[in-house]
């Protein structure tokens, strides 16, 4: 039985025939070659380049932030710290005073009770 | 349970002021034309206690502070007479009466009041002060907890190392009114 070619087996025979190369083919090939290179390299170089990508940079802007806060934020406690204590002390001169003047007060009365008793 | 919880944070704030709620006072000031209110504890004193300059005077006073925990003080000034419910000093007195607290002294002049009480302690020391002071339109509560010696009562009623704070003291202007003691006779 003699085995007849279908279209397919044509096709695929045209397809896969045998073509000797045009002569600046193989320079074409190294040409896109060098392109699609260029391409990547610039690709490459575009995203390594912003700033604000860099882990470092990022490092580097957060340890100016903090040396600039942090002595900022203690300078502000310690002032903070240093008007309650001024506070306090004011209130506890105020108690002393009050509680001698209330001492005082009540000597005087029963000193003064005490030469009316006499009388 | 849920009860003993609920009396529990109810009793905290008491227990914060070392068992008696100055707030209940705060009644007796409603009329009042000028108060005078003093909370100091434990660790505002001792921040306090650095301003209290320096010299044999001051470092006595130190030394007395350093034993305290508490000064509670609430002063009253009215403008007429009977404008404050005499009532609402019943809570303090009844707190010191519930306690160990001596009254060691009781003054009663025309409307003025004034009542010494002592919390005596081992070893000889006090526990506390407390001096209720009524005249007919002033009320001065002062409350101090703390360890004292007998000598440091002295020494309170004295000017020694208490620094003059008239004139220096911003909001705190109460002081200007209160006059300076005599000087002692004895």
């Amino acid at each position: 039985m003699e085995f007849e070619p279908t279209k397919l087996d044509q096709d695929l025979k045209r397809a896969l025939r045998r073509e000797v190369p045009s002569a600046d083919f193989a320079a074409r090939v190294l040409a896109q070659a060098a392109a699609l290179e260029k391409k990547v390299l610039a690709e490459r170089t575009m995203i390594v380049l912003p700033v604000w990508r860099k882990p470092a940079a990022w490092a580097i802007a957060a340890g100016i932030t903090l040396a600039a806060i942090i002595p900022a934020g203690v300078s502000e406690y310690r002032k903070s710290e240093e008007r309650k204590a001024m506070q306090a002390g004011r209130q506890l001169a105020l108690a002393l005073n009050i509680t001698r003047v209330q001492l005082q007060k009540t000597r005087e009365r029963l000193q003064k009770a005490s030469k009316q008793h006499a009388l | 349970m849920k009860k003993l919880i609920l009396l529990t944070l109810l009793a905290l704030p008491l227990a914060a002021q070392d068992g008696f709620d100055f707030k209940t006072l705060d009644k007796l000031g409603t009329n009042s034309k000028n108060h005078t209110n003093v909370t100091l504890d434990g660790d505002m004193l001792k921040m306090a206690a650095g301003f209290l300059g320096s010299g044999k005077d001051s470092a006595d006073l130190k030394a007395l502070v350093g034993g305290l925990k508490g000064i509670y003080i609430r002063s009253f000034e009215f403008a007429n007479k009977g404008m404050y419910s005499p009532a609402d000093l019943e809570p303090l007195r009844n707190y010191l009466k519930q306690g160990k607290w001596n009254k060691i002294v009781e003054s009663k002049e025309d409307d003025e009041i004034s009542e010494i009480y002592l919390l005596p302690q081992a070893g000889g020391t006090l526990g506390g002060v407390a001096i209720i002071a009524v005249e007919a339109r002033e009320v001065t509560v002062v409350y101090i907890n703390g360890t004292l010696r007998q000598e440091d009562i002295a020494k309170l009623s004295g000017t020694m190392g208490i620094p003059d704070i008239r004139g220096d003291l911003g909001n705190l202007k109460k002081i200007e009114k209160i006059p300076t003691p005599k000087k002692e006779e004895d």
